[in-house]
């Protein structure tokens, strides 16, 4: 282990030990994190976190649900480290357990609901049942209110997506993912992921068609 | 001109991203269609809003959360839980998989009908639905219509009672064998007989006639069925005998050794 000689010496290893960190690539530090480097497997948590909350709750639209949902991807992450492969980039791993938790949570909720007596509405021949979801009508006071709303509207409305349309909805339009990484997070041809959005954006159009 | 139709510009219009323009036909078509320029006109507005929703954090203690559910996942849980959990490495289903297998295979290799020892016989049914009850001998000649006639022990064959049920054991010399006692103690089920514990029947070639008659029933069962209409099924099954088939069918008449010129069989 070699010594610090000089204060000048120590800004040198400062300067240099820095930009190093920021350099190591997700595949090396989750490498280092099955080794048992617990900082490296926090510095890839640190650098997914957000990411991964965000893109769970705008799946959900339930955020202490999506904060537990991305635990449970990092805790996935960590356990399997050893069989990780890297011929994916590691955001498309991670992303594609994140919505793997993510459609399985929807799917529970839906087997949850007993009963849903808006699915009866707003069914078309071909297509899968959208539920129906009735715009408030009552007026706004003000406009930042009216924002809001329109946020709201707009989040539940893509809550409401079938599963099949609402992920690569938001991983275009939300997370800004190109339809090539979608379409390795999701495990399908980009041609469908192209297709399910243009989709997802119709179904989406007419949902808000009265806050547009 | 239209160059293109309204579906195709829509579809265009759901796969334009938010800063790009159409291309020109579809622009030139806008200008004509007023439904397809609302969609345009929605479709805008609708990504701008959807981009601007932005990302939400993740909360402050997030890695402190992480950090203690694994290491709650790293300690080892404790008890009997722990095992069915985990397993020892081999899945729980696994082991009540082959916990069945072992309790099916123990259920379908123990011996059925414990009851029957092997070496029994049950008790043989005479062809005319009784039970025969009579003591039977090795010298027992059959006739050919079921009667037996008794013969005295001087046609060569040594007589020897079979332990029937009800038939006490003859005193005598019996082979040893291991478990023999079985034959003192042990009381036969009703028409069972134990061959095992028997003595040999010894067959003398020096007599001028010696006749062996064996006591299985020659005439065969015949079953005849009347149905509703009038028909009529006859069904006739064959007499059953171990061991002596041959001899008996040979011309079902007691079998003579002498006459056979055989010697011994």
């Amino acid at each position: 282990m070699s010594t610090v000689t000089s204060l000048n010496e120590l800004d040198f290893v400062a300067v240099l030990t820095a930009p190093v960190v920021d350099r190591v690539s997700d595949h090396a530090l989750l490498a280092a994190a099955e080794a048992g480097d617990e900082d490296a497997f926090a510095e890839l948590v640190g650098r997914y976190r957000n990411q991964i909350t965000s893109y769970i709750y705008r799946m959900t639209n339930d955020y202490e649900g999506a904060v537990d949902l991305a635990q449970e991807t990092f805790v996935r992450v960590y356990r399997a480290a050893s069989r990780y492969q890297t011929t994916h980039a590691f955001s498309t791993y991670i992303y594609r357990i994140a919505t793997n938790l993510a459609i399985s949570e929807l799917r529970k909720r839906k087997r949850r609901r007993l009963v849903s007596m808006t699915g009866f509405f707003d069914t078309r021949d071909g297509q899968e049942p959208v539920e129906f979801n009735p715009p408030d009508s009552r007026p706004l006071q003000d406009v930042a209110l009216v924002d809001t709303e329109r946020r709201t509207a707009v989040k539940r409305a893509i809550s409401t997506l079938p599963e099949k349309y609402r992920a690569p909805l938001v991983l275009r339009d939300v997370e800004g993912k190109s339809y090539d990484e979608i379409a390795s997070i999701l495990s399908t041809s980009e041609g469908t992921v192209k297709s399910r959005i243009s989709r997802a954006r119709g179904f989406l159009r007419d949902k808000m068609r009265d806050y547009l | 001109m239209k160059t293109m139709d309204c579906r195709n510009v829509r579809s265009e219009i759901n796969l334009l991203e938010l800063h790009d323009a159409l291309t020109n036909d579809a622009s030139a078509h806008l200008v004509n269609c007023a439904d397809c320029r609302e969609v345009a006109e929605q479709s805008a507005s609708l990504r701008t809003l959807v981009a601007s929703l932005g990302n939400v954090t993740a909360p402050e203690n997030f890695d402190m959360r992480l950090r203690a559910r694994l290491a709650r996942d790293r300690q080892p849980a404790s008890g009997w839980m722990n095992f069915w959990r985990q397993g020892n490495g081999v899945p729980a289903y696994a082991l009540a998989f082959a916990l069945i297998l072992l309790v099916g295979v123990v259920v379908f290799l123990r011996p059925r009908g414990s009851e029957q020892v092997a070496g029994t016989i049950p008790p043989a049914a005479s062809l005319n639905g009784t039970t025969t009850e009579k003591p039977l001998t090795a010298t027992t000649a059959l006739n050919g219509s079921g009667r037996t006639n008794p013969s005295p022990g001087s046609d060569g064959i040594q007589p020897a009672p079979l332990p029937l049920a009800g038939t006490p054991p003859t005193p005598g010399p019996r082979p040893r064998r291991a478990g023999s006692e079985l034959a003192g103690n042990q009381k036969a089920s009703p028409g069972s007989r134990e061959y095992s514990l028997m003595p040999a029947v010894t067959v003398s070639n020096s007599d001028a006639s010696p006749v062996v008659s064996l006591s299985a029933p020659m005439q065969p069962l015949v079953v005849s069925m009347r149905d509703d209409r009038g028909g009529k099924r006859t069904i006739s099954l064959p007499p059953v005998s171990f061991g002596s088939q041959k001899l008996i069918q040979s011309a079902y008449q007691p079998v003579s050794l002498a006459s056979s010129g055989k010697g011994a069989w």
